[in-house]
Order: structure tokens, then C-alpha cells, then sequence
């Protein structure tokens, strides 16, 4: 008799710990694929799919960023910003006569700079990640209008145009795409498998009992912000490829799609929650929103006010789970 | 010098540090442009950032509780829009302001409702309606710009009453019942103890959610209250109106010296700190700084601001 009820226990408690979250948004997203492909024929074509996936790459990647910043409990307003200031630099660097694979190395390097800034003052300044950042918004976009002198650069260079051009396996694997396959296998072995990633949990749930178990919460916070900043130049790169030009005028608002992507995926802002695979579903299922919107012919003002319900939509359906 | 004496200094320079401020950069300003200190030109700066300062008094009563409102620009964007079209209806100027102020209670009762009954991140709510509003703006002006010819409303946001602009007189109306809320109400003691810790509050029977709803209602009215304003000035009503607004309030706020976490600041140096920030703007005009350079330099006095006051208040963490 006792050992039954223990194994019922054992049985409930396995479909309690059951991650339903995560299933509730391949359900949501097989919903999303039927309804759409129902609403328009033209959904569930190869060119529409490879559409939604090559217009949200730029968002998916910042959600990435985004999504290790949260799950401490930060949070970074910049990286709209930063997207912009990356692709000025390398329009500004290519045009200078640096070579293509040398401008985007020095990109790389130098939007680590922002990173480090904000994760200097977020995790030694003990400033509020939300003030920080928001500083470093408006930095990061006045440097970029002042390196541009305020008109977008066009980009000439054949090699950096090829970034969003060239396809692998006759089609199916655009660079794009490989590049964000890369970063999202990357970053779901380290958010689940190092002890790099169970520790940035760690301090998003309890940034105290964290340090208390001798994990140095400063220096991995700190670091964070690098890794959404080298994310944010990564995405900027390819979001200039794909314009053909950099401008300091893109990535307004980027960084609430991305946070929005986050939440819908599962994320919590007050940390250590959520999964890197349902950042993906909920960049996607965002981004297919979008599309349906748009094949049905919605504008794109009351697309703004839809937007906004769904955001709290995703957030009443998950705030039980909140301490 | 002793402790006492240090505490005391302190507690000087935190007081009057903004008025100090305010002078240093009025004198700066007079150096750099010889009409900078004519009546009429400070009547003119102090005038153009009534705005930024009714925005920052409104999202003070949130930033206190701890929470943020990222909705204000598109409310000052909705209320402005709707004005222009009920003036073009033929309604008159009165029934327009009194149905657009009531109208304005709206946006904040549902982030209030959200935040406070539903449990949700006060970011993540303010910035949900921060897009519902500014998408309804839209759609009311049909995406574009209205002129207004109304000439109490033209009156309200450029005239003047023996050489002060209109929106002054309209501030420091406005800001002596703010003061009185703030400091003198039940409510304004509520709310810095529920800034200063939720939980705390509640046990002590202070009534939390219902005091942050009336927090995030009086910043929408407050914000609704300011696109009218904005849109006598202007001249008219756009859904465009507003961008970045949110930003100068929670800048103005931080000068002031109010932690972002809840609890402290006074509204005068709310006040204070929003007029340092406009004529900063102003004297980085006058040098002819581009536009450019002013976000960068808008930026760095933010980080300034914060440091400055964990370095004077050690004990307070912004």
C-alpha cells in the first residue's frame, strides 16, 4: 500500500517536473503553422518560410543575448543600439580600405567595448542594469549618427554583401542561417551543459545563496553583458549585409522584440528561468505573428496594439510560476 | 572635522546640490551667449521644458513605488492626437481637455491593474502599453500630423501672462498640489513606504496594490495633461509625439537624486533636476553641438548622475 502511494507520488510529481512549458510552445507554434497555412496558401511555402526565418535572424540572435542577460536578472536596453553602431562601423571601415574579414574582426572587438561598459557598471558599480543601460542606448546611437556624420553608409564591398547572399546545400542553409544555428547550439551547450551556464542560473534565482556558494557573481554577471554585446555586433553585421548599408537609424526598438521573444519563450525577468530552446520558440512564434499579420492584411498600427497584447498575454500566462 | 560635522555637511550638499548645480550651469550659459540671461530668453528655456518636467512629476509617484512607466511618450502622443481631433470636430476647448484628462486616467488603470492585480514586471506591462497606445494614437490620426487653431489651446501652450509663458504658470499650478500629495497625504507617506519595502507596507495596513494602481494612473494623467500642453506649443497634434520622452523623465528623476529601486526623493528635486537637464540641453546648443554629440553627452550625464549619488550616499544603491 505505502509503496504504491509513493510510486503514485513518484508518477505525479514526474508530471509536475514535466517541463509542460516547453510543449505548450511547440503546441502553440504547430497551432500558429496550421491556422496560418489555413489563412493563407502562401504561408507554408518554402520561400515565405525562409522569409520569416532570414527577416527575424537579426531579432533571434539579440534574443539569444538578451536571454543571458535575464536569466540573471539583468537586463540590457542598449543592444537596439548597438546593432546600429556595429553596422556603421564596418560600412565605415570597409569604405576606409579595410579589408572585409578584417573589418569585421575589428567590429567584433570593438563592440566587446559596450559590453564591457555596462557589465563594469551593472555588476561592479552596483548600478541598476536598467539605468546603465539605458545610458549606454543613447551613447551607443549618438556615436553611431557622429561616425557616420547622420546619413547611412552604403556598402560596396561584394564579400560583405555575400554574407546574406550565399546558400549551402543547393539552398536549404542560408549563411544566416548556419550562423544562427551555430550561436544557438553554442549557446544551449553552455547554458545546459558547463557549470559556466547552471551558475548563471544560480544567480538569477539567488544572487546571495550564489555567493555564498562561492560562485563570483560579479565576474559572471560582468560577463554577460559581453557576450550580449558580441551578440548584438553579430547580428548588426549580418543585418548591414542584408541592407547592403549601415545605418545609425536601425535597431529601434530591437531590444524590446528580443525581451518580448524572451518572455513569450519562457524567460522570467526576475531570472533564472526559461531555456535558450524557448527564447528560439519565442523569437519564432513572435516572428510568425508578425507575418500572419501581414498576410492578412492587418496595418501596421494595429499591428502595434496586437503586439502589446500578446506581450501580456505571454506574461499573465506565466506569471503562476512566479516566487 | 568631526563625523557629526561631515554627516551634517553631507546632508547640505545633498539638499542644495541641484540648486548649485542649476546656478554653475546658468552661469556657464551666460558666458557662452550674452542673451542667455535676458528675461525673455529664460522665460523661452525654462518655458520649452515644461514638458520633460510635468512628465518627470508623474512618473516620480511610480519610480517611488519602486516600479516604471515606459508609457508616458505615447500617452503625450495619444492625448495630443485626440485633442486636435476633437477640436476639428467642433468641440469645444474646455469639453475636449476635460474628456481627454478623464480619457488619460484609462492607460494607467490598466498597467496599474496589470502591475499591481496581475503581478506582472512594471517594465514589461508599461512597455506593452507603451505600444497599444502609441498604435491606437496612430490610428486615430490616420499616421499623420493635425494642426490646431484653437486659440485657448494655442494660449495654454505658447501665450504668455505679463512676460511668463502660460505652461510655467500651468507648472507650478499643477506642482503645488503635487507637493502637497507627495509630502503632506496619507498617500504620498504610502507610497514611499511601499517604495522603501512592499512587504513591509502591507503588513503595517497600508493598502499596496490599490495605492500602485492611483501611482501609474497619476503618471498617465500627468502625461495626458503634458500632450496637452505639448500640443498648444506646437501647434498641433501628432501621433509622433513623445519619442524618448520616458527616457528624459527617468533621466530628470535620477538627477534629482530619487533611487530607481524605490522609496527616496523629494519632487522639488524631481523638479530641479528636470529643468538641470533641459538647460544642459540648452547650453549644448548654444555651444552648437550637434544633435549627435547631445545623446552621447545625455547619456554620460545619466551615468554621472547615478555615480554621483552612490558617491555621496554611500548607503543607497540607485
Amino acid at each position: 500500500m505505502k509503496s504504491s502511494i509513493t510510486k503514485d507520488n513518484l508518477l505525479i510529481s514526474k508530471i509536475r517536473k514535466f517541463p509542460w512549458s516547453k510543449y505548450y510552445l511547440y503546441i502553440l507554434l504547430a497551432v500558429l503553422l496550421i491556422a496560418s497555412s489555413l489563412i493563407s496558401p502562401r504561408f507554408l511555402t518554402k520561400s515565405n518560410i525562409y522569409d520569416i526565418l532570414l527577416s527575424n535572424v537579426t531579432i533571434i540572435i539579440l534574443a539569444f543575448g538578451a536571454f543571458f542577460v535575464i536569466v540573471t536578472a539583468g537586463i540590457d536596453l542598449s543592444v537596439g543600439s548597438l546593432v546600429a553602431l556595429s553596422g556603421c562601423l564596418l560600412a565605415g571601415f570597409v569604405e576606409a580600405g579595410i579589408s572585409w574579414w578584417l573589418s569585421i574582426i575589428y567590429v567584433l572587438l570593438i563592440m566587446l567595448i559596450p559590453g564591457i561598459v555596462n557589465g563594469f557598471f551593472v555588476a561592479f558599480g552596483k548600478m541598476n542594469a536598467f539605468i546603465a543601460t539605458l545610458a549606454m542606448m543613447s551613447i551607443a546611437r549618438g556615436l553611431a549618427y557622429i561616425y557616420v556624420s547622420g546619413s547611412p553608409k552604403i556598402i560596396f564591398d561584394d564579400n560583405i554583401l555575400a554574407i546574406s547572399d550565399i546558400e549551402f546545400l543547393n539552398g536549404w542553409l542560408p549563411l544566416p542561417l548556419l550562423i544562427l544555428l551555430i550561436i544557438f547550439l553554442i549557446s544551449m551547450f553552455v547554458l545546459q551543459y558547463t557549470s559556466y551556464g547552471r551558475k548563471l542560473y544560480a544567480i538569477g534565482d539567488d544572487p546571495e545563496s550564489a555567493y555564498l556558494n562561492g560562485i563570483p557573481v560579479k565576474k559572471y554577471v560582468f560577463s554577460v553583458y559581453i557576450i550580449n554585446s558580441f551578440l548584438a555586433a553579430v547580428a548588426g553585421i549580418i543585418l548591414t549585409s542584408r541592407l547592403l548599408m549601415g545605418s545609425p537609424l536601425v535597431g529601434q526598438s530591437y531590444e524590446m522584440d528580443a525581451i518580448a521573444s524572451v518572455i513569450i519563450g519562457g524567460g522570467a525577468l526576475y531570472g533564472g528561468t526559461g531555456t535558450i530552446g524557448g527564447t528560439l520558440l519565442g523569437a519564432l512564434i513572435f516572428g510568425i505573428l508578425q507575418n500572419i499579420f501581414n498576410l492578412a492584411g492587418i496595418g501596421g498600427y494595429p499591428q502595434m496594439i496586437l503586439k502589446g497584447l500578446i506581450i501580456i498575454a505571454a506574461l499573465l500566462f506565466y506569471r503562476k510560476k512566479k516566487k | 572635522m568631526g563625523k557629526a560635522d561631515k554627516d551634517n555637511l553631507k546632508k547640505i550638499w545633498s539638499n542644495y546640490y541641484l540648486f548649485i548645480l542649476l546656478a554653475g550651469v546658468m552661469v556657464i550659459s551666460s558666458f557662452m551667449h550674452e542673451a542667455f540671461l535676458t528675461a525673455n530668453n529664460l522665460a523661452n528655456v525654462f518655458g520649452s521644458n515644461v514638458t520633460t518636467v510635468l512628465i518627470a512629476i508623474g512618473m516620480f509617484a511610480v519610480i517611488l513605488t519602486g516600479g516604471i512607466d515606459l508609457s508616458v511618450g505615447p500617452v503625450v502622443a495619444l492625448s495630443s492626437s485626440l485633442l486636435a481631433g476633437f477640436l476639428q470636430a467642433g468641440y469645444p476647448a474646455w469639453l475636449s481637455i476635460l474628456i481627454i484628462l478623464i480619457a488619460m486616467l484609462i492607460p494607467g488603470l490598466i498597467s496599474g491593474t496589470l502591475i499591481a492585480y496581475g503581478k506582472i514586471a512594471p517594465i514589461m506591462a508599461t512597455l506593452a502599453m507603451m505600444t497599444i497606445v502609441r498604435g491606437i494614437a496612430y490610428i486615430y490620426a490616420t499616421g499623420s500630423s493635425r494642426i490646431i487653431t484653437n486659440k485657448t489651446i494655442l494660449y495654454l501652450g505658447s501665450g504668455k501672462i505679463s512676460g511668463i509663458p502660460v505652461p510655467i504658470i500651468i507648472l507650478f499650478v499643477y506642482f503645488i498640489p503635487c507637493w502637497i500629495l507627495f509630502n503632506k497625504t496619507r498617500f504620498g507617506r504610502q507610497l514611499y513606504a511601499i517604495g522603501g519595502n512592499q512587504t513591509a507596507a502591507y503588513l503595517s495596513g497600508v493598502s499596496v496594490k490599490k495605492n500602485l494602481v492611483l501611482a501609474y494612473v497619476f503618471s498617465s494623467f500627468t502625461a495626458g495633461l503634458t500632450g496637452i500642453v505639448l500640443a498648444g506649443r506646437l501647434m498641433m497634434g501628432a501621433p509622433i509625439f513623445g519619442e524618448g520622452y520616458e527616457m528624459d523623465a527617468i533621466a530628470s528623476i535620477v538627477i534629482g537624486g530619487a533611487s530607481l529601486s524605490g522609496g527616496s526623493g523629494l519632487v522639488r528635486n524631481v523638479l530641479l533636476g528636470a529643468f538641470v537637464l533641459g538647460l544642459i540641453t540648452n547650453v549644448l546648443n548654444l555651444v552648437g553641438l550637434s544633435s549627435y554629440f547631445q545623446m552621447v553627452v545625455k547619456g554620460l550625464i545619466i551615468l554621472g548622475a547615478v555615480l554621483g549619488a552612490y558617491f555621496f550616499n554611500r548607503d543607497k544603491i540607485i
